[in-house]
């Protein structure tokens, strides 16, 4: 499931999936920017068909946080 | 008054130790900042080709090396372009054509008749550098900024070192931040907002948090946890996006934080108000200004009060006046052309006639508005139709030449839209005439055509085909009868 979460952020922010590394931290590459933060959220949501908390949401602080929670979320 | 650069080291003189900068896990103590500038103005002045005067075009990310290369730069009489990392390749040749920079710094992939030096080379080790230092005269220019002008090509802005130690002054003397405090940066310093406030914090002698970007809430709270974090800075656009992600979570930190300074964007009275009792003893301030005249005009939303929908009075050592269209003063109340007077205004545009750009000592904003008898300045309209995608000033005429240039599309006009997320203020949207029996491209396609020619927020948010574009007899196109 990692590959398809990377590639849904990668389609969003335009970027080949290779270039996202897991410990990079949220809004670090540039191409992150506030509204396409936005669009990853909801493209994840609506892909795996899940919601992410406004907690959940606050707790993102790399790449990888991103990937597990949405794994979590969605083996639920 | 002195320079910045020259505030930064009377300061490390007397508290080397103290931390200047911070960016991740690198911190710079004051001691070392102005060794390493010392050490990037030694490096400077050996390059070939090197000559006082001329010019250093700089990428302004969040990192630390940008500092010991900006200030640096200034200390070998060199003039500085801090530009975004992320600059579109047509604006970068623009600027670069403009400036002829001897030295390119952190673009390393473009190539071009200048020496490139990737922003690592400025990592320098050497400490203790202690020598007598030279600082530059006041009058000479220290930064060129590049606004985005009307016609959609930039416009380059000088500000001398008097400009910007006169800008940092009024800052501080309004927002009256002290030595001791904390400040979290999380907006870029490529931009007159960001830059203004690496200058007014460390001519202050405060210590300064780079983080770049608003995008990474949690790490916004556990640098107000962890660094003791006294001072933010924000856009309007970085306040929706944190409420949005985060609630009012930073009012937790109301009893903490002394001060707040918005700008480069409309706020509404009810927002201003809303921040006001979220954080009811910090001087949440915002101010009213231009490239060209920076923080021109203050509020407090506190102090402030009963003229939220005003933009504030003029800052200290600071007037505004109000002028008719030849450029005679306004009574009270009257609507005009609001100008600025004052040591922080620049002297003119770079490579223009300025005939245009002043009315006596006044620089004219090209915005529309009234004073009252109390000194509030109300704006009325801006006179530049630019769209202002969560503070970042986008031209309709540069995103319309880039669609000229795709088939299908006849001629376009672009404006601006209230964000439908609700976090930006404005995003473009683009109105489009096609091409007659030629075949339409797709909203997609026409996004995927721009990125790359573009940066993202100036890319249309949103698109419509439409029959034909208002225009005047004159064929200036009629922008306000779009929606």
């Amino acid at each position: 499931m990692d590959e398809q979460i990377i590639n849904v952020i990668a389609k969003v922010l335009e970027v080949e999936p290779s270039s996202i590394e897991l410990d990079c931290g949220i809004g670090d590459m540039p191409e992150w920017t506030s509204m396409n933060h936005l669009n990853i959220i909801a493209n994840l949501e609506k892909e795996f068909s899940i919601k992410f908390s406004q907690s959940d949401i606050m707790d993102l602080e790399d790449i990888s946080d991103l990937v597990s929670l949405t794994q979590k979320l969605a083996s639920k | 008054m002195i320079s910045v650069e020259q505030s930064i080291f009377e300061f490390a003189k007397q508290n080397p130790q103290k931390i200047a900068l911070k960016s991740g896990k690198t911190a710079v103590s004051y001691g070392e900042l102005v060794s390493r500038g010392l050490a990037a103005k030694i490096f400077f002045e050996g390059m070939p080709n090197y000559r006082k005067g001329s010019c250093v075009i700089l990428a302004a990310g969040k990192h630390i090396e940008f500092a010991y290369a900006y200030f640096g730069a200034h200390l070998a009489g060199l003039k500085v372009a801090p530009i975004d990392p992320e600059t579109n390749p047509i604006r970068f040749d623009f600027i670069a054509q403009i400036l002829n920079p001897f030295v390119v710094i952190g673009f390393d992939k473009i190539q071009g008749p200048w020496v490139n030096k990737s922003l690592k080379d400025f990592s320098f080790q050497e400490s203790g550098l202690q020598s007598e230092v030279a600082f530059p005269d006041m009058d000479s220019v220290a930064d060129i900024l590049f606004t985005t002008g009307t016609t959609g090509t930039p416009k380059g802005v000088p500000l001398t070192f008097k400009n910007e130690a006169a800008a940092a002054r009024n800052i501080n003397d309004f927002i009256r931040n002290k030595t001791d405090d904390v400040e979290l940066l999380a907006l870029p310093i490529s931009h007159s907002f960001g830059l203004g406030r690496v200058r007014c914090c460390l001519s202050n002698g405060q210590t300064l948090i780079l983080l770049g970007s608003f995008v990474n809430v949690k790490r916004i709270y556990k640098s107000f946890e962890e660094d003791g974090v006294t001072g933010f800075t924000m856009v309007p656009s970085s306040w929706k996006f944190l409420q949005k992600m985060s609630g009012n979570q930073l009012g937790n930190y109301a009893s903490q934080l002394k001060y707040i300074e918005m700008g480069s964007a409309y706020f509404s009275e009810s927002d201003k108000n809303e921040l006001a009792s979220l954080l009811p003893n910090t001087r949440v301030t915002m101010h009213y200004g231009l490239t060209e005249a920076s923080r021109s005009a203050f509020m407090e939303f506190h102090e402030d009060a009963n003229a939220l929908n005003s933009v504030g009075k003029a800052s200290p050592n600071t007037d505004i006046q109000v002028f008719d269209e030849f450029g005679n003063t306004l009574p009270l109340g009257n609507e005009g052309e609001i100008c600025v007077k004052g040591e922080h205004v620049t002297q003119g545009y770079l490579n223009h006639p300025n005939n245009d750009v002043f009315f006596g000592n006044y620089f004219r904003t090209g915005d529309w508005g009234t004073k009252n008898s109390d000194g509030y300045i109300f704006l009325k309209s801006r006179k530049k139709e630019l769209i202002n995608v969560g503070g970042k000033k986008v031209s309709p005429i540069e995103v319309e030449d880039q669609l000229a240039l795709i088939p299908g599309i006849a001629e376009s006009a672009c404006i601006a839209i209230p964000d439908p997320g609700e976090v930006l203020g404005e995003v473009v949207k683009a109105c489009l005439v096609a091409k007659p029996n030629a075949e339409r491209p797709t909203f997609e396609e026409i996004s995927s055509t721009l990125s790359g020619k573009l940066e993202g927020y100036k890319i249309p948010a949103v698109y419509e085909w439409v029959n034909e574009i208002p225009k005047t007899s004159s064929g200036k196109v009629q922008r306000g009868l779009l929606k």
